[in-house]
């Protein structure tokens, strides 16, 4: 019943052909096992006829050639055509152009911003003696002589300990 | 202000270097100077050694990585019924401050104090023999 009552609200729309497909299926696949259903459609579609056939036909007194003849009259003419053109974006640096800003102190202001920026993150000047030294020998205390040798990449510091000619022995 | 003060009181108390563990790899290496192939555990340190002498060949005798803090020192045992003790005296976050003392039946026959980089190796030689000498290798990491 419930159903018969959601079938017969959409009879107007099924009869007009407005139902989605998938409704409309829906609704044929009802319409086939209900009478009640099938028989509210054919009074909506008796009705229909019937209140077409009530019109009354009337003559439209203009042709369609008078109709838009009278359209064009109502139409204002237009006098002076006013060619409307909008302009095209300009490139960014046409923008820079138009800045109020004098271009050379600006580049100077860029150029000093850059610079301390390099100077904050890259080493320039700034050696590491620590690091070129690679290994410092602070102090030795031996009662032989020793030699103090170091690799070409600074990072192995050798002590060799030169023995007496009367102290000879290995380590 | 008061975020101010927080954050320099926290740079001041997480100032690196005072608990910091340094870690010491040492090894002690034969050179000769008969022909011999290069133990390919030297490999890191074979193109120093190449530079420094001109021994024909090089072998590890023994190897080992000790971890350190400020103040704290290890004894190594050396041939030739010597001692080597390492004692860390400083820790920065740039160098390490090593003290090395080597003592032949508790006597002092070496000692220096270095300052070690991040990486770097301290090579401590001789006295040598007529065709092989030992070469102690200290580096430190951290």
């Amino acid at each position: 019943m419930k159903r018969c009552r959601k079938i017969q609200k959409e009879l107007d729309r099924y009869i007009d052909g407005e139902l989605p497909t998938e409704n409309r299926l829906s609704l044929e696949n009802h319409l086939k096992v209900c009478a009640g259903c099938r028989s509210a459609l054919e009074q909506k579609r008796e009705e229909r006829r019937q209140r077409i056939s009530a019109l009354i036909p009337k003559e439209v007194p203009l042709s369609t050639e008078e109709i838009l003849a009278a359209i064009e009259e109502r139409v204002q003419p237009i006098q002076s055509a006013e060619v409307i053109t909008f302009p095209t974006p300009k490139k960014w640096w046409a923008k820079i152009k138009t800045l109020s800003i004098r271009p050379a102190p600006a580049i100077a202001f860029a150029i000093c911003l850059i610079a301390l920026g390099l100077s904050l993150f890259l080493p320039l000047g700034k050696r590491n003696p620590l690091k070129e030294q690679g290994i410092i020998i602070e102090q030795i205390e031996s009662p032989n002589t020793v030699m103090i040798f170091q690799s070409e990449r600074k990072d192995t510091t050798l002590i060799w300990i030169v023995p007496h000619s009367e102290d000879q022995e290995a380590t | 202000m008061s975020l101010l003060f927080l954050a320099f009181s926290c740079w001041l108390t997480v100032q690196p270097g005072n608990a910091a563990t340094v870690r010491l790899e040492w090894r002690i290496i034969a050179a000769s100077h008969r022909k011999g192939n290069m133990d390919p555990r030297l490999r890191d340190i074979y193109r120093d050694l190449g530079t420094i002498f001109n021994y024909q060949s090089y072998k590890l005798i023994n190897a080992n990585q000790i971890a350190l803090s400020e103040g704290q020192s290890a004894s190594i045992s050396l041939p030739g019924k010597k001692q080597c003790t390492i004692k860390i005296t400083h820790v920065s976050t740039q160098w390490v401050n090593v003290q090395i003392h080597i003592t032949q039946n508790g006597r002092s026959t070496f000692g220096t104090t270095a300052r070690l980089m991040n990486g770097r190796t301290l090579l401590i030689g001789g006295p040598s023999s007529h065709t092989e000498a030992l070469i102690f290798s200290l580096r430190s990491f951290w």
